[in-house]
């Protein structure tokens, strides 16, 4: 059986990519120019016509599209705004950003085909990790308006393996369905695989010893952070692997193959993605860090071009994995958001690199960092539920301070002041964890744009 | 037998579609028996008369195999006017 699910474009030579990807660029920027308000008028203003993009990079004619214009156009025209081609009647289902970050979510509508593309998309994937009609995959996940792992159960659906809905439930009744549904795919958060196998140590069950071979993981970059993504494939004893996705394109841009290269394939066939310099927009090379860029062709409703996503990546050439797959990789997958970066007294503070310290000791159960300012000066303290053999006292001295020398060193010196917390006591995720938290005054927090 | 021992027809006797993929290549048999069978569901989804258990499960159809052929490189349309 193949390893590929579209054997037809995933084994393309470069060259013939690219002229399909340029083919489905001039047809989605005429689709978006005669039918989408926000685009007709972009495109008239920029003074450009569809039909002149003759090679792939004339797109950097195209001025980029934002969050804020699209937040703008919702409040302009409420509720849907103004990059749609379709209205309430032509659509079938409708899907909101998560919200966590406190900004107006951003609402989205499909048609028929864009929904079934969205489901297409995660099948590369799926099909990718090695998932077949066989499987029996359950789908850790809350089911409600954010997109989620939507997707992922239509496209689970569609190659026809058996899908369990683990919607509205503890964490307890999931780990007990996934054993007793004999589940041997398990998609969640990598926040929230690591949640279940805590959850299946305190009640006794042993994941590895369970079926489940596979964990399909998603919502946040930890997929990619060999540190944790080793917790999670030791706790369950089953092979993970990274995908990511965004409710503007409805679905995911890039999976991890089955050869797990250490970053995750770009669904070339069906995006156009550009890696940029998030300060002056330029393009960045191969290997070079950069903000990604989407131009999505999958989706009629929602044709979006040039999307400014604050997703940072690094961008190597799909030769690096010996998959042989054409499309290009974005090396440990999503590496930070241009907006989580902060600057604690002149550090770069990432939390991909933080999460990566602290999760690579093995004695942490929760965290969170804490961004303060004492008098004139940023402090960053390091919060932290030790596992039960760093508890006592020796334990947890040894503990901390290991963290905060290794994080001392990963920053330039900055300190780390590492704090102990009460068991249970700091927040628990099941979508997007939020462990960052910056309490400076707001206008004096330094963002990298 | 295989599927290519059977006769298709050549999609533009049909529609007066072209007979080559996004890249200009030439299509296979089976290329042009999906396309074809693509081609008459977007024919049947435009049917007004259609009963509605025809009508919505046409367009559910339709919404598959119109990803399928894109997959492919054989056609890209965008169908919202279809309701797809
Ligand atoms: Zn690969």
């Amino acid at each position: 059986m193949t390893r590929y699910w579209n054997p037809r474009t995933e084994a393309l030579a470069r060259e013939e990519l690219e002229r399909l990807q340029l083919a489905k660029l001039r047809r989605t920027a005429q689709w978006a120019a005669e039918r989408s308000p926000f685009y007709r008028a972009r495109f008239e203003a920029a003074g450009l016509r569809p039909e002149n993009l003759e090679t792939l990079s004339d797109v950097r004619r195209l001025p980029f599209t934002t969050r804020e214009e699209w937040q703008a156009s919702q409040i302009e025209a409420a509720p849907y705004g103004t990059l749609g081609t379709i209205g309430v009647d032509q659509a079938i289902r409708v899907h909101t950003t998560s919200g966590t970050s406190g900004r107006m979510p951003l609402r989205a509508l499909d048609s028929r085909k864009d929904w079934s593309w969205a489901a297409e998309m995660w099948c590369y994937g799926l099909w990718g990790a090695g998932v077949r009609s066989t499987d029996t995959a359950y789908v850790a996940f809350g089911y409600g308006s954010f997109i989620g792992f939507w997707g992922l159960h239509y496209g689970l659906e569609k190659l026809g393996a058996l899908v369990v809905p683990g919607g509205a439930q503890s964490t307890e009744n999931r780990v007990r369905q996934i054993i007793d549904f004999q589940a041997t795919v398990v998609a969640s958060t990598p926040t929230y695989a690591l949640r279940m196998a805590q959850e299946a140590e305190q009640l006794g069950v042993d994941l590895r010893a369970a079926p489940v071979h596979t964990l399909i993981l998603s919502g946040e970059p930890a997929g990619s952070i060999p540190e944790t993504k080793r917790l999670i494939e030791e706790a369950w004893g089953a092979r993970a692997f990274d995908t990511a996705g965004m409710t503007e394109i409805s679905t995911i841009f890039m999976f991890e193959c089955a050869e797990q290269p250490g970053g995750a394939h770009i669904i070339e066939d069906h995006l156009l993605e550009e890696v940029v310099d998030p300060a002056t927009g330029e393009p960045v090379g191969f290997g070079e860090l950069g903000e990604r860029v989407v131009t999505s062709f999958g989706r009629s409703s929602l044709p979006l071009l040039r999307y400014r996503t604050a997703d940072l990546v690094v961008r190597v050439p799909g030769t690096r994995c010996p998959c042989g797959r054409v499309f290009d990789l974005y090396e440990g997958g999503v590496q930070g958001r241009a907006d989580d970066m902060k600057v604690v007294r002149g550090t770069n503070v990432y939390m991909r690199a933080v999460e990566a310290i602290v999760r690579g000791t093995g004695g942490v159960e929760e965290f969170q960092l804490r961004i303060h300012r004492e008098g004139i000066r940023d402090e960053v303290t390091l919060r932290v539920e030790p596992l039960a053999p760093y508890e006592d006292e020796s334990g947890w001295r040894d503990l901390a301070d290991l963290i905060a020398r290794e994080l001392a060193h990963a920053h330039e010196g900055l300190r780390f002041h590492v704090e102990r917390a009460e068991p249970g006591s700091l927040p628990r995720f099941e979508l997007k964890a939020k462990r960052l938290v910056d309490n400076r005054p707001a206008l004096e927090v330094a963002h990298v744009r | 037998m295989s599927a290519d021992d059977h006769t298709a027809p050549p999609a533009a006797a049909f529609t007066g579609e072209p007979d080559t993929d996004l890249l200009g290549r030439p299509l296979r048999l089976r290329d042009r028996e999906l396309l074809h069978a693509y081609r008459i569901l977007r024919d049947l989804a435009s049917d007004p008369q259609s009963e509605p258990c025809a009508a919505a499960n046409t367009r559910a159809a339709l919404a598959h195999l119109a990803v399928a052929v894109t997959d492919l490189g054989l056609a890209y349309e965008h169908l919202v006017d279809l309701g797809v």
